[in-house]
């Protein structure tokens, strides 16, 4: 047996190479910040169903200046994969014929980015 | 007969949890981390009798359901697949493991917390 020397590419730093390998970096690292808020959020219900005093100590982490930094944080990575998630969104859905003509990808992100909207504000009245 | 790929299965989950993540997130994340703890809510709105008995309620329980479970869902297959960005290229079996069980668990934790709040 031989042992073959084959070049491997190095890789290390590849992100750094092309501003399009960060922005699928960043946007593919929204999901550890997606999860996070999850976790929030179960611990939100575990809180609930605890009863009101662990509920409220829910609430008052909340309030906490950590929170708020983490929630930015987690707010712009959550808006970062709605733009994202929607600007792929053509590539991933089988084409609609209408006519002759398939439906322009403007047209599905575009109805993806209405519909992030109309149901963020249906979200928001609801719970004011 | 060929082996048939669980793919499909982790690639709708995560595709489901995209669409939802992509929806509700941004308005949810204002309001936990923004809106009610500078106040700008009405008084309750993120109250203890008000959230028991949205999420103890049959569509508030489902909603938060579909909505936390489908983001664990999504979460995990993109940090698996992200794995070989960063020069995880053995034992993905195992990681494998590591990312849709810890989804499976927060699934199950979901459910479990919904449903010890409606009864």
């Amino acid at each position: 047996m031989s042992a073959r020397n084959t070049y491997v590419r190095p890789m290390r730093g590849w992100y750094r190479r092309n501003p399009r390998f960060m922005a699928y970096l960043l946007r593919e690292g929204t999901s550890v910040f997606v999860a996070l808020y999850a976790l929030l959020l179960v611990w939100g219900l575990t809180a609930l169903a605890g009863g009101a005093a662990s509920y409220e100590r829910w609430l008052a982490f909340l309030a906490s200046p950590v929170s708020v930094l983490l929630h930015l944080v987690i707010l712009a990575a959550a808006v970062y994969h709605t733009i994202t998630w929607f600007q792929v969104a053509p590539k991933a859905t089988p084409p609609l014929v209408l006519g002759t003509k398939s439906l322009p990808d403007s047209a599905i992100i575009g109805g993806g980015y209405a519909a992030a909207v109309v149901v963020s504000l249906v979200i928001l009245v609801i719970a004011w | 007969m060929s082996k048939r790929s669980h793919e499909p299965i982790f690639w709708s989950l995560f595709g489901a949890g995209g669409v939802v993540a992509a929806l509700v997130l941004p308005a949810l994340v204002l309001i936990t981390g923004l809106a009610w703890p500078l106040g700008l809510m009405s008084d309750g709105a993120l109250g203890y009798e008000r959230m028991s008995s949205v999420a103890g309620s049959l569509l508030g329980g489902l909603v938060l359901f579909g909505v936390i479970a489908l983001t664990f869902w999504h979460a995990a297959h993109r940090i698996f697949h992200s794995l070989h960005d960063f020069g995880v290229h053995r034992g993905l079996g195992v990681w494998k493991m590591v990312c849709y069980g810890a989804a499976f668990v927060g699934t199950l934790w979901t459910a479990g917390a919904l449903v010890a709040i409606a009864i």
